[in-house]
């Protein structure tokens, strides 16, 4: 297996970031396309897809393969370079490790065992009734106000207003966003379920740079959330199941 | 790589469980009524018996998702509380928030003695507020605690007899093309003990084989518990070190283990003399085991296992006859129950050492046994009591019994002397008026 590539730092630790906030161990796929990984969190509630195109990459070679990664070492690894800094990752199937340089630094990763990551998950074919476009940063205020006064939020849409509404033992906040202050919305069906901020507040830590999320409602039904990474190169998906009203 | 056969046919339905008929349909009526009532269920039994595969095989009857949350992993209170609670309180991904998912924690009874010790406090409290079911598994019922215990809906499960292993393993052979002869399989089945151990077997046995043979059986395998026994044997009864040593590195227990075994069985073989000198081995192994505590040196194992093994043998005088049941060691069960006689011990020795300014530990050794003779005269106890602010209980060890009528008055003696003494106290302070 060949596994050759450059890339921006900034870049792959978005990446990353972006599926280490649900598992700490991960299975990428790899291909002559690019790559990708499909991970599910150790409760079972929350899944994340992630793909990035060769085309992300400076330069990039690979044949098929797949590897387990650690992404806290990772993460921490790709913490010390800066932003500007280009990181080389190069495969040693013979060794079974990682190499990843920059910037002078050169790091070698062991890697997982494939046998010890959990397994793919299975991914359900939702058919959800509400697809709402709007800016990354909506979402993530709305989850940072929710978190002051609760644990969950209820997500929905009421007429043209998609909003999200969050219920202390005292205190309430909700956002209401009209059509016009949404890049899109299409409902075909009445939509409100309710979230763990927990999961929420996770998802929405890589949606600081994202100007456009698409996210998918139901009732009771899993949120999907979607968005690009890497200038269009890559996608991100997330999928958290919804909490159940006590 | 090559598959466990215990992975392999593990049961996917319910009906496929073999024996424990009853549990499967309380599992089963359970699993129907949850809902109504949120109430976690304990699957309790021997090892081996089919009481995960049952909480599987369940949820796959019952077209749930399942989670599972075994000892391999921290149990921690905050795991828990991040991955079973967040799983207990969310709906799943195919059916939203009305889908359920099984949570199933193995190993139940083990969580005590994790890292972690709000492991149990973090498990009850996931049990009072759950929204979705919630198994737990566990060999001891009364190993865990009582407000585990009431919290959950207990459910039995028992030895599953060899008549019901045997047709599970003629299946097996059939399915994997293996050859088996009638009396071997029997052998495997009535000898394993357990549903799982006799799939294990037969595997092990079975590898690169075609034909099984009952001799194949014989000499095959699990013998870890009869060898503990054949090791003693060898070292109480028998004369040649090599021997006795080399036994003992077959064995699948360490040497601070296994000097409780034969120290449990020591007085069983060697009287007299002997049982002095063997016990003088044996002391020498223990010390061993300590310097490899301390100096974290596991090289010195070796020695401890020496002691332990040629030191004991060559300790007795003359050859030891006839049949000893050797008896597995008692020291864990008297330990867990010289808790809270030590915990009553340890509070005592601060006492001391908080009016002697001496250490815990010294007032421990050195004192105790004083204050347990000056205590025997009621006079004194009365006095020393006072003195200490000794409690019912701490009376009651000093003087080796519990606590009656005796203790009882030594103790209002004592309380009243030290009203006295504080009352007294305060007048001279001008405290009276």
């Amino acid at each position: 297996m060949v596994f050759r590539a450059v890339i921006d730092a900034d870049i792959l630790k978005d990446s990353i970031e972006a599926i280490s906030t649900l598992v700490d161990e991960a299975k990428f796929k790899l291909g002559p396309e690019g790559i990708s990984l499909m991970a599910v969190d150790p409760a079972n509630v929350a899944m994340v897809s992630f793909e990035l195109s060769s085309n992300a990459f400076d330069s990039y070679e690979s044949t098929e393969g797949e590897i387990g990664l650690d992404l806290v070492k990772l993460v921490n690894v790709l913490g010390m370079a800066k932003s500007s800094d280009k990181v080389g990752l190069e495969l040693n199937e013979k060794t079974h490790k990682l190499s990843i340089s920059m910037g002078g630094l050169s790091y070698t990763l062991s890697l997982l065992d494939l046998s010890s990551i959990r397994k793919e998950p299975k991914v359900p074919t939702l058919d959800l009734p509400v697809k709402a476009t709007l800016n990354g940063n909506d979402l993530r205020k709305a989850v940072k106000a929710a978190e002051t006064v609760s644990d969950h939020i209820i997500l929905g849409v009421d007429g043209d207003v998609l909003f999200m509404e969050a219920k202390g033992d005292t205190d309430q906040v909700r956002l209401g966003l009209t059509r016009d202050e949404l890049i899109d919305l299409t409902a075909s069906g009445p939509a409100r379920s309710l979230f763990s901020l927990d999961y929420l507040s996770d998802m929405s830590k890589s949606l600081k740079k994202v100007n456009e999320i698409t996210i998918h409602l139901g009732k009771d039904y899993p949120i999907k959330i979607n968005f690009t990474i890497a200038n269009g190169h890559g996608k991100v998906g997330y999928l958290l199941a919804p909490r159940i009203e006590s | 790589m090559m598959t466990a056969w215990t992975e392999k046919y593990r049961p996917e339905t319910l009906s496929d469980i073999i024996g424990n008929d009853k549990a499967v349909t309380e599992l089963k009526k359970w699993a129907e009524n949850w809902g109504i009532d949120k109430k976690a269920a304990i699957l309790y039994g021997p090892p081996g018996i089919g009481k995960t595969s049952a909480a599987y095989a369940l949820a796959n009857d019952m077209a749930w998702e399942t989670i599972e949350l075994n000892a391999s992993e921290q149990r921690t209170a905050a795991v828990i509380q991040k991955i079973a609670g967040s799983a207990a309180q969310t709906g799943t991904f195919f059916g939203g928030a009305s889908g359920r998912r099984l949570i199933i924690l193995d190993e139940a009874d083990n969580i005590y003695g994790n890292v972690d010790q709000g492991g149990v406090k973090a498990i009850t409290e996931l049990i009072k507020k759950t929204n979705q079911p919630i198994v737990l598994i566990a060999n001891g019922y009364y190993d865990m605690s009582k407000t585990l215990r009431w919290a959950c809906k207990p459910i039995q499960f028992r030895d599953v007899q060899s008549r019901s292993i045997i047709p599970l393993l003629l299946r097996i052979c059939h399915n994997e093309g293996i050859d088996c002869d009638d009396k071997a399989i029997e052998l495997i089945g009535t000898r394993a003990g357990d549903v799982r151990s006799a799939i294990n077997d037969l595997q092990a046995i079975a590898q690169g084989r075609k034909k099984i043979h009952i001799e194949d059986v014989v000499t095959g395998i699990r013998d870890t518990k009869e060898s503990i026994f054949d090791v003693m044997k060898e070292i109480f009864k028998g004369s040649d070190p090599k021997r006795a040593l080399y036994a003992s590195y077959s064995l699948d227990e360490n040497p601070e283990d296994f000097i409780h075994w034969i120290d449990e069985n020591l007085p069983l073989e060697y009287k007299g003399d002997d049982l002095a000198k063997g016990f003088e081995s044996l002391s020498r192994s223990d010390v061993f085991l300590g310097r490899v505590k301390r100096r974290q040196n596991y090289g010195l194992w070796k020695y401890a296992g020496e002691m332990m093994t040629c030191g004991v043998q060559a300790a007795k005088s003359k050859k030891h006859h006839g049949y000893v049941a050797y008896k597995p060691p008692t020291i864990w069960k008297k330990m867990g129950q010289a808790k809270s006689v030590r915990v009553v011990r340890d509070s005592i020795a601060t006492k001391i050492g908080k009016h002697c300014h001496v250490s815990q530990r010294y007032a421990r050794s050195e004192l105790i046994p004083f204050l347990k003779s000056i205590l025997k005269k009621k006079e004194s106890a009365i006095g020393v009591s006072a003195m200490l602010d000794l409690n019912q209980n701490e009376i009651a060890f000093l003087l080796g019994t519990s606590v009656d009528s005796t203790i009882q008055s030594i103790h209002d003696a004592a309380q009243k002397r030290i009203t006295q003494a504080t009352e007294h106290s305060i007048e001279t302070f001008g405290g009276g008026f």
